[in-house]
């Protein structure tokens, strides 16, 4: 059923990511709204939940988007993986406060848009500190800031 | 022996999962190409971009059907004009002038972007137009300021476009004042044409066309200006960076240049890096 849910929230999130997101993206900033479903996902329900989830999200998101498919697998699949380094199994404290998982989106998103845009730009000469700098933590540090509202619909996961 | 192996083989299970994955990615990222996996694609993408048609309806007004014609009007008077410049620059060559009106006379349609997609390197965007208003696979893509892209994929009604910052467009390009031929590229953070020799009179300012040896675009489509050239380390070959002449961006109408005989995407414009 958690995959269902999860399933039903993506397509949403999918409309908002390619139709309203855009309005808010600066320069090639822009936050993934996918990319915090996974991680909260991983989060809940630990890296093996969280990677599959992260990749069939991946694949369908590259799929409906009309990217390159496989990218966005790449890139949730390793979200998904370290999201769920820090799920309930793995740790004692029954929820988890939620700055922490602030910061574990912000971990995940960065990672995930650097694993996205360096595979995307394999073949050319690219700075890989660059990426990582612009590409993967600035959208990052926006996708976590838009996760803040989160916030006020719960306070621990 | 064979529980100690399932008790190894089960503490490395997330390892093994991540591995697996992350194979099947790379193995799915390689299938790109391949027309069964475009054509499912197209399916899906076709289907939910009218979704994302929907909602973007909603939240962007739509333009009159006046200022749609006089954004049409102004893309056909821009390839006319940078025509009539490029015959000015080629006058004394006497070329047939039956060919004066070779592109111009190919429709346009227009259509909105609804969508950005794809990553600093593979730029993309979705339009709200596709193969039942006769775009097909390889039509270039254009505003009143110039050459926006080419369409990379189609579904019945919508269509993904290639822009030009696109590490896999590479655009046969000439500058007008010059003759000089080159291939177009986006680098990530650049549109440039390398490899034109130093001892080219290169400056700030010239104008960028389309090529006459281009396979994909007709010739002489407006596609920017010399923003700047750089000298290689060697000092015998250097780089021109392009400033192109649409803001991409913050492209909101285009125009599909209905081309009938369109060539195959696999060829020289269009080179896939994968």
């Amino acid at each position: 059923m958690k995959f269902v849910y999860t399933l039903i929230i993506f397509f949403v999130l999918v409309v908002v990511q390619l139709t309203i997101i855009p309005f808010f993206s600066i320069s090639y900033f822009r936050p993934d709204l996918i990319s915090i479903l996974v991680s909260v996902f991983a989060i809940r329900f630990g890296s093996i939940m969280g990677m599959s989830n992260g990749f069939v999200l991946g694949l369908l998101f590259d799929l409906i988007s009309g990217g390159i498919i496989g990218l966005s697998s790449f890139s949730k699949t390793v979200n998904g993986f370290i999201a769920g380094q820090f799920s309930r199994e793995k740790r004692e404290e029954e929820s988890v406060n939620f700055m922490k998982v602030i910061l574990i989106i912000l971990l995940c998103s960065s990672l995930d848009n650097f694993f996205y845009t360096y595979l995307s730009g394999s073949s050319l000469n690219v700075n890989v500190f660059e990426i990582l700098l612009l590409y993967g933590l600035m959208p990052g540090l926006y996708t976590s800031l838009l996760a803040l509202p989160l916030f006020l619909i719960k306070e621990r996961i | 022996m064979k529980s100690g192996l399932m008790r190894y083989l089960n503490s490395f299970k997330q390892y093994i999962l991540l591995a697996l994955l992350l194979l099947l990615s790379l193995f799915l990222i390689s299938t790109n190409k391949n027309h069964a996996v475009k054509n499912i694609q197209s399916i899906l993408f076709g289907n939910f971009a009218l979704i994302n048609y929907s909602v973007r309806s909603l939240f962007s007004k739509q333009e009159s059907d006046e200022l749609l014609d006089q954004r049409k009007l102004n893309a056909e008077l821009m390839l006319e004009n940078t025509l009539m410049k490029s015959r000015i620059q080629e006058d004394n060559t006497l070329r047939d002038m039956l060919d004066f009106k070779k592109y111009v006379e190919y429709p346009l349609f227009a259509a909105q972007v609804i969508s950005k997609t794809g990553s600093i390197f593979k730029g993309q965007f979705i339009i709200d137009a596709g193969s039942s208003s006769g775009i097909k696979n390889g039509m270039p893509v254009l505003t009143a300021k110039g050459l926006v892209g080419v369409v990379t994929g189609v579904s019945d009604e919508f269509s993904v476009i290639d822009h030009l910052f696109n590490s896999q467009l590479n655009v046969a390009v000439k500058i007008v004042e010059t003759n000089i031929e080159g291939i177009l590229n986006w680098n990530g953070s650049e549109l440039i044409i390398r490899n034109i020799p130093t001892t080219y009179d290169i400056r700030p300012g010239f104008q960028i066309v389309t090529s006459d040896f281009s396979t994909i675009f007709p010739p002489k489509i407006n596609v920017g200006s010399v923003l700047l050239v750089k000298s290689s380390v060697a000092g015998v070959l250097s780089e021109v960076v392009i400033d192109p002449g649409e803001d991409i961006g913050s492209v909101g109408t285009v125009f599909v240049m209905l081309i009938e005989n369109i060539t195959s995407l696999s060829d020289v414009d269009i080179i896939q890096n994968d």
